[in-house]
């Protein structure tokens, strides 16, 4: 309920809209009532011979809400939609905003493609939250208040008899219906989980499961746990099922409750008896708001469902904590300074140990190792993406504590080893780096990374769109434009991390040459795995397992190493994709 | 409209349950009639006749009994609604885990991996109101309203005359306003996959963003993008709701109409009042079922479409080789050696050949290498040889036999695999390991892993064998993930060996180690290795070196050095970029 409520907080600013859409509800539900009631006193008061002149009121008032009912649900869907997608836009940028802090977290990373999917379905998932859960209870509280008010014009027996009926069925329910089944709604969803995994790890593992002929196993595995979770989900259909019988005998209690009460007051002559018709019928008409409220609870629980979801996601802790500095900072230059640096995360990221290096204006350096050695958890340390245990970083003498994350992106520029390019023109990705660069600065960078020419030979050449994560472009297009976008920075650090891993030889040769060519003023890491031409670093560093092994130039490394020599021999002894 | 023949066709494997369904609705609508006349001869005999409540308690509580039974036979046709939901889901998901074997592990890549998931799990379940709601709906809305019209046929003439004239109106109204709002809807269906597709974008480049300080930005830009498809639906949405409009004012006008006409000809004094009074409480009713095809349209286009990606995947067939006529089981070991003789094959929907009249001899109880640049066709042959593709051309011989006579399952029951990314099951590692040879005992196991030099590590562990391995092999380095794997060739101790040499960028060291444990798996084995190793290649007896879907050299290592042609050029190529 909690989750719940943070949820429906979020739409807070829409009140007066929900307010009115509520209304709307509640006047088409009545304009029913009225239609009904004005019908059937019309008929009763015409069977006993009433003069045509006093049934005048009753016939335009059977018109009238014939027509107002179809209006104005008419106008109360239009509002309510309107208000849900208001709502889908505040759920979708709190989301965004509350995963700016998050990321890269260990747990939500670049390749969580799947878990973004999944809270994208939620979020859409929420957007019924007006329309079918908050909305239906005001419009029946409305709902019960007027039929209360009307019956008490009668009597106040009629009215309090009503009032227990009607309330007892549209709670209670709900309410037998949630208690018969919340174990069992508990039990399919931690059911639905393991079938889901079972069916997941086979599809992955398939290879495997077909050559050692496990898959009958698989198969069976599957079958027996699905017939676990049809069974659980039958018992809930049957459940559910009970909603609209109960609601209907609930209905025809009250029905057959206030015959049993009026019928003597007829009697003995205190009830007009041209109001037994009108009660009757009015009271069915208005339990057309109850047969909607177990709806409004199953979505109630799939809406807590997909909000704690989200929730879940959106509270995790933030890895950092910006640092709020105010005035300008004076930088004496921007040489990178690590001091004995490190970091430790409950198992799940590589770990650090007693890192220092310096990197000085000019300077090439790069980084080596095997995969897990440690080097991607120095770019997220370096650009503040994650904060480090101990030990200490500064950039032209200040430290990283004084500075703000923003500050040190200013300066900083990496290109990752998984690049995100968006969904739009070659020009709007570059933009992202530098909004004020011109067409001819990035046709300058553009041409350092080889791909002027071909941009050039486009139709519409800076402005062709490359679709959705880049996908008309090729790998290695995609990296040399994710290298461009880094240049067009030009700021006074950079950081390649893997970023010519997935090149052929021919074009890394290429981009190291033009890294060379653009070091001036600046401060260059390069992290890499694969050893290609590495005399032209000025100095190396060596990780293994979290810590700097050995370091020096690629000359110097190679006579006195231990590790080094190794890696290079491993690389040396190994075809890969020429 | 959807009714789409070909899902509707799968009642027909539990056309009892479906008439069941009909049946126990159809006479539920015989109660609502009764409790209708029930009421009307109780208000009628109290109102017009001043009956007192004992001549009317035997009414009422038959009013009651018949409301019992209503809401019985409601609760019976949801039970064997969801005894169909059940049966079908159980037939079309257990139908989709058969049909992924015949997909095989090399179209099901990662990619279609979740969407299959997705598919076996919220597509299945989409069917569920297709087949409990919308079906039922359809056959509901044509019989209810012919019941409730027979018993107004005889009562009043001018009443069944409005039900007969409007009743059609309704479909015809919702239809039109339903294709027009279709049309646009298909428009609007762009610009929100459009906005969709920008949200997940941004999500998934966040990290991007974050680093070039641009996160403000898209939060308006979310908010625009997000308002702006807002907009445009509400035109679309501003249309779509007038067919509830139509369906509303149909059904309420018709009301008042009936209402007003009865009135007058009460007036009149030739009608009977009883019989008013019915028409009055039974009007509702007749369009009721209308308006629940209404509500479940939806349901059932979402059913249809679910459906349609279903059927994708239950059709999909595998071609079988024209030249098998009977497959047995052969008795062989590795004592014959394999022969492809002029085998080509192209991948479905692409034209260049991935093998090119490949013609070999794989020696018995020899280690054969394949050598060759990415995309030289190396995969597709030993895929061939896992009888995961099938040849297009030419023929494949064991000594003197078609290889694809023999059954698949007699072949896998003589290899074992080692690819490049073993999948971890998400199980223990005692199944992990066993999942090769399931007969094996727990001493033949640790035997295995002790082979591969995984035991010490197993052993270190607090459950040992009996650790669950995290969720898809998460907390396994990569050298140990490859052991176990090593483990389990151990463990099937197979006459022939299908190898794709791990190149994972792991630490030199342990590379060496684990190579060291494969190299002794080799003996008296046939094997066939894509190498990717020059130790690995030098130990090979044959080594065959492909380029471009073709067979370019043969021989053994010294033998192909002293040839300087490609192979010589593959190893020069490595030599340099380092």
């Amino acid at each position: 309920m909690k989750t719940f409520l943070k949820i429906v907080s979020l739409g807070k600013d829409y009140k007066l809209w929900m307010l009115f859409a509520v209304l709307l509800g509640f006047i088409t539900v009545g304009s029913g009532i009225g239609l009904m009631m004005t019908s059937s006193y019309l008929i009763a008061k015409a069977a006993i011979q009433t003069p045509i002149y006093q049934l005048q009121v009753a016939i335009v008032g059977v018109r009238f809400f014939g027509i107002a009912r179809g209006v104005f649900r008419y106008l109360e869907r239009y509002i309510s939609h309107k208000i849900t997608f208001k709502l889908l836009a505040k759920f979708r940028v709190w989301f965004y905003k509350s995963l700016i802090p998050l990321v890269p977290s260990k747990t939500i990373d670049y390749s969580s493609g799947d878990l973004l999917t999944r809270s994208i379905e939620d979020i859409e998932s929420l957007e019924h939250i007006f329309v079918r859960v908050i909305s239906p209870p005001f419009i029946l509280v409305l709902t019960c208040g007027f039929m209360f008010v009307l019956l008490n014009q009668f009597s106040i027996t009629y009215a309090l008899i009503f009032l227990a009926i009607f309330l007892s069925s549209a709670i209670g329910i709900p309410i037998l219906t949630y208690l018969l089944s919340s174990k069992l709604g508990k039990k399919i969803i931690v059911l639905r989980t393991e079938l889901k995994n079972i069916a997941i790890d086979g599809m992955y593992g398939l290879s495997e499961l077909i050559i050692y002929q496990e898959i009958k196993n698989w198969k069976q595995k599957f079958i027996d746990k699905q017939n676990e979770l049809l069974k659980a989900e039958y018992k809930m259909n049957l459940i559910k099922g009970l909603h609209e019988s109960l609601t209907g005998l609930a209905m025809n209690l009250t029905v057959a409750a206030l015959l049993f009460v009026s019928i003597p007051d007829v009697t003995r002559g205190l009830l007009d008896g041209v109001y037994l018709a009108v009660i009757t019928i009015g009271i069915m008409a208005s339990y057309e708001i109850v047969f909607q409220i177990p709806l409004a609870f199953q979505y109630l629980s799939k809406s807590i469902e997909a909000g704690s979801r989200l929730l879940e996601i959106t509270e995790q802790k933030a890895e950092i904590t910006n640092n709020l500095v105010h005035g300008d900072v004076n930088f004496d230059g921007y040489d990178l300074k690590v001091h004995n640096v490190s970091f430790s995360y409950d198992g799940k990221a590589e770990t650090l140990e007693n890192i220092s290096f310096e990197v000085k204006e000019n300077q090439i350096l790069a980084i080596v190792g095997a995969s897990g050695a440690g080097k991607s958890t120095l770019v997220n340390i370096l650009t503040r993406l994650w904060s480090y245990n101990k030990g200490e970083i500064s950039i032209g003498g200040i430290s990283y504590s004084q500075l703000s994350s923003e500050k040190i992106r200013e300066i900083i520029s990496v290109v990752p080893q998984k690049t995100h390019l968006f969904a739009g023109t070659i020009k709007e990705n570059l933009l992202i780096a530098n909004e004020n660069a011109s067409d001819e600065e990035m046709y300058n960078v553009l041409e350092q990374v080889d791909l002027k020419n071909m941009i050039l030979n486009l139709p519409e050449k800076l402005n062709t769109h490359i679709g959705e994560f880049g996908k008309k472009l090729s790998g290695g297009e995609i990296k040399r434009l994710a290298i461009a976008r880094s240049l067009l920075r030009n700021t006074p650090i950079l950081i390649f991390d893997e970023a010519t891993s997935h090149l052929d030889n021919l074009t890394e040769g290429l981009i190291l040459s033009t890294i060379k060519r653009n070091s001036h003023g600046k401060r260059i890491i390069f992290i890499t795995h694969r050893l290609t031409r590495m005399d032209m670093f000025d100095q190396i560093l060596v990780f293994q397992n979290g810590r700097i092994v050995e370091r020096g130039s690629s000359f110097y490394l190679t006579e006195n190493g231990k590790y080094y020599p190794k890696l290079i021999r491993a690389q040396t002894q190994t075809l890969e994709a020429i | 409209m959807n009714f789409n023949k070909e899902l509707f066709a799968f009642v027909k494997t539990a056309p009892a349950k479906f008439a069941l369904i009909i049946a126990a609705s159809i006479l539920a609508s015989g109660a609502v009639i009764g409790q209708a006349h029930i009421l009307s001869k109780i208000i009628n005999s109290v109102f017009l006749f001043h009956a007192a409540l004992n001549n009317v308690q035997s009414l009422l509580i038959l009013f009651l009994i018949v409301s019992a039974s209503r809401a019985i036979l409601l609760w019976l046709s949801q039970y064997f609604a969801s005894g169909l939901v059940r049966h079908l889901k159980k037939y079309f998901r257990e139908q989709i885990i058969i049909q992924i074997e015949k997909i095989g592990p090399l179209t099901l890549k990662s990619e279609r991996t979740g969407e299959l998931t997705n598919t076996l799990f919220t597509g299945v379940d989409k069917l569920e109101d297709y087949f409990s709601k919308f079906l039922p709906h359809v056959f509901l809305s044509l019989f209810i309203p012919i019941i409730i019209l027979i018993f107004i046929f005889p009562v009043d003439l001018l009443t069944a005359a409005i039900f007969v004239v409007t009743a059609p109106i309704i479909p015809l109204f919702m239809y039109l306003i339903g294709s027009i709002a279709e049309r646009m809807n298909k428009k609007q269906w762009e610009s929100l996959s459009r906005m969709s597709a920008y949200f997940f974008d941004v999500l998934l480049g966040l990290s991007t963003l974050k680093l070039f300080n641009k996160t403000n930005e898209t939060v308006e830009k979310i908010f625009d993008v997000t308002n702006h498809f807002r907009i445009k639906t509400m035109r679309v949405l501003r249309v779509a709701f007038l067919s509830a409009l139509v369906l509303e004012i149909a059904a309420t006008i018709s009301v008042a109409v009936i209402a007003v006409s009865v009135g007058l000809r009460l007036l009149a004094g030739n009608f009977d009042f009883s019989n008013a009074l019915f028409i009055l409480i039974i009007a509702p009713d007749f369009y009721l079922p209308l308006r629940q095809l209404g509500a479940s349209y939806h349901a059932g286009m979402e059913g249809v479409s679910a459906f349609e990606r279903i059927n994708q995947i239950l059709k999909f067939e595998m071609p079988l080789r024209a030249d098998v006529h009977e497959q047995k089981i052969f008795h062989l070991e590795n004592s014959q050696p394999i022969i492809f003789n002029n085998v080509s094959f192209t991948y479905p929907g692409r034209e260049i050949k991935a093998l090119d009249n490949i013609s070999l001899t794989i020696l018995p109880q020899k280690v054969t290498a394949l050598v060759g640049a990415t995309g030289a066709g190396k995969s597709s042959l030993m895929n061939m040889l896992l009888r995961f593709i099938n040849a297009d051309e030419g023929n494949i011989l064991i000594g003197s036999e078609n290889f694809y006579e023999q059954t698949e399952e007699a072949w896998r029951s003589k290899i074992s695999w080692l690819p490049q990314n073993p999948h971890i099951f998400n199980t223990s590692i005692l199944e992990n390991i066993r999942i090769s040879n399931y007969k094996a005992t727990i001493k033949e196991v640790i035997n295995a892993a002790g082979k591969a030099q995984v035991h010490d590590f197993i052993s270190s562990l607090p459950q040992k064998y009996d650790s669950t391995i995290g969720e898809y092999g998460n907390k396994l380095s990569g050298g140990e993930i490859q052991r176990i794997a090593l483990a389990r060739a151990y463990l099937r101790n197979s006459p022939f060996l299908f190898i794709d040499e791990p190149t994972a960028n792991l630490d030199p060291i342990i590379e060496e180690e684990i190579l060291s444990c494969m190299y002794n798996l080799f003996k008296g084995k046939t094997v066939l290795i894509i190498a990717h190793r020059l130790n690995t290649i030098m130990r090979a007896d044959e080594i065959i070196v492909m380029k471009e879907g073709r067979i370019v050299e043969t021989g053994t290592h010294e033998k192909l050095i002293k040839r300087s042609g490609y192979y010589n050029e593959l190893l020069t190529a490595q030599r340099k970029s380092a």
